[in-house]
């Protein structure tokens, strides 16, 4: 009975840690105008890594199939209506005041900006979520994506996505 | 045999099958409606179809017997006797039990399925016929519609989700 | 009508096309069938996948206040393809964040040897 408790509430731990913003997001302007999204449910995760042969592309040392076995769980939101580009990066940074996220990245050059914030569990990143901004000019009103992605990615698997990026 | 070969093989004879219907139903739209149900059963049989020697007689052959068999179900029942001794090949006779590995293709199901893409609404109707009409990649149909790889993706999804609902009760 | 006569009949105009576009159409159907059919398969595959997953799955049900939403991907090779695409976009995302670092530490750099080159004069 006691162990079962435990796993319940351990269940309940993982279930609440899962629980991150990228879903809050996703959820809120799933079906609007000017957005499009894609969610890539824990299930279809697991089929994914059943997949016998994942191709790597891109080469090198760095192996991508490696890195997409640690995900489980994935939220893409592709913003083009003006309204709610910068209501979607007001939201992040509420967010991340609410000291969730850590900010790991800041890129801004132009009229493109990046942010990239993770969810740490001592050396494991349990969330990473991506904002990348796009100034339109004029009539175009601008564009945003946001990634999230849950995951049980040891932060040595993302300096190697970042050490291949500098490549 | 796959999609590309089948209509290499097929396709150029369907103008003799034509003819061959024609002569025994004198009608146009009843001689097309039975050259389709031959490419269904030909489609639904076509890995037991390479070893055919000649595929102008053998096609001939089954379109003939198709288009007797409705000529005589219809209203030349009465008149059965004569048309029997025409008879040269019984259906029975050809693998139309159909093998395992296929799903078996009806008639009514291509309907539905054409009903189905019409009913969508652009840009999912082109999106959807580009990819799995004319096994275009992603990457070209982004190019062609100025929609994102992913975007295309996520519509060519949603299609077949639509597509395979509708085919469901088959 | 005789057999010499068959030759006469006149094959209607686009009809090899409309049969062309017949037979796409069985191809898709069944494509898409199968499909269904494998992805069907693999779900209920995944439900006998022990008690755990199945606690987890109920469990992972019952707190998550809003509902989950639905998978947008049915194949696990398009969803694949769908997550390295994402992940080569994150990529170059970081990468010209990166560059623009390796850009302005360039400009520290130039700025710090500007600096020595006039503490040297200075001092010597």
């Amino acid at each position: 009975m006691k162990k079962t408790v435990i796993f319940i509430f351990a269940m309940f731990m993982a279930v609440a840690a899962f629980a991150q913003g990228g879903k809050e997001l996703y959820n809120k302007y799933l079906g609007k105008d000017g957005v499009s999204s894609v969610y890539i449910s824990p299930t279809m995760f697991e089929m994914i890594k059943q997949i016998p042969d994942i191709e790597i592309e891109g080469g090198g040392s760095f192996n991508l199939g490696e890195l997409i076995k640690t995900f489980d769980g994935m939220y893409i939101l592709d913003i083009e209506n003006a309204e709610f580009v910068s209501e979607v990066e007001k939201s992040v940074e509420a967010m991340v005041e609410k000291g969730r996220y850590k900010l790991l990245m800041e890129a801004v050059d132009g009229g493109s900006r990046v942010h990239i914030y993770i969810v740490q569990e001592g050396d494991t990143v349990r969330d990473f979520l991506m904002l990348a901004s796009e100034n339109g000019g004029g009539s175009d009103g601008g564009s945003t994506a946001v990634i999230s992605i849950s995951a049980k990615m040891a932060m040595s698997e993302l300096q190697k996505l970042l050490a291949s990026a500098m490549q | 045999m796959e999609r590309e070969d089948f209509k290499r093989v097929w396709l150029p004879l369907s103008g003799n099958f034509y003819r061959a219907a024609y002569l025994v139903l004198g009608s146009e739209q009843e001689a097309k409606d039975i050259l389709q149900d031959l490419y269904v059963k030909l489609w639904n049989i076509r890995s037991s179809l390479e070893n055919i020697d000649s595929p102008l007689a053998y096609g001939t052959r089954i379109i003939r017997n198709m288009a007797l068999d409705k000529v005589r179900s219809a209203s030349y029942r009465t008149r059965r006797v004569g048309v029997v001794a025409m008879e040269e090949l019984p259906l029975s006779d050809t693998p139309f039990q159909g093998s395992a590995e296929h799903g078996l293709i009806e008639k009514e199901m291509v309907l539905k399925l054409k009903q189905t893409i019409v009913g969508m609404q652009e840009p999912q109707r082109s999106v959807v016929q580009m990819r799995l009409f004319k096994d275009m990649d992603y990457a070209e149909i982004a190019r062609k519609t100025g929609l994102s790889q992913i975007n295309v993706r996520v519509i060519v999804s949603r299609g077949k989700k639509m597509i395979a609902r509708a085919l469901s009760e088959y | 009508m005789k057999e010499k006569d068959i030759n006469e009949i006149e094959i209607p105009n686009g009809l090899e096309a409309e049969m062309s576009d017949f037979i796409d159409s069985m191809d898709a159907a069944e494509r898409v069938m199968a499909e269904e059919r494998r992805r069907k398969g693999a779900v209920r595959w995944s439900y006998v996948a022990g008690a755990a997953a199945t606690a987890a799955l109920l469990l992972t049900f019952l707190f998550r206040q809003p509902a989950m939403p639905e998978d947008t991907f049915t194949d696990p090779h398009e969803a694949y393809a769908c997550v390295e695409q994402a992940l080569a976009s994150i990529s170059e995302k970081m990468g010209s964040g990166v560059q623009q670092a390796r850009r302005a530490g360039d400009k520290i750099d130039a700025g710090t040897a500007k600096i020595k080159e006039l503490y040297n004069r200075k001092t010597n």
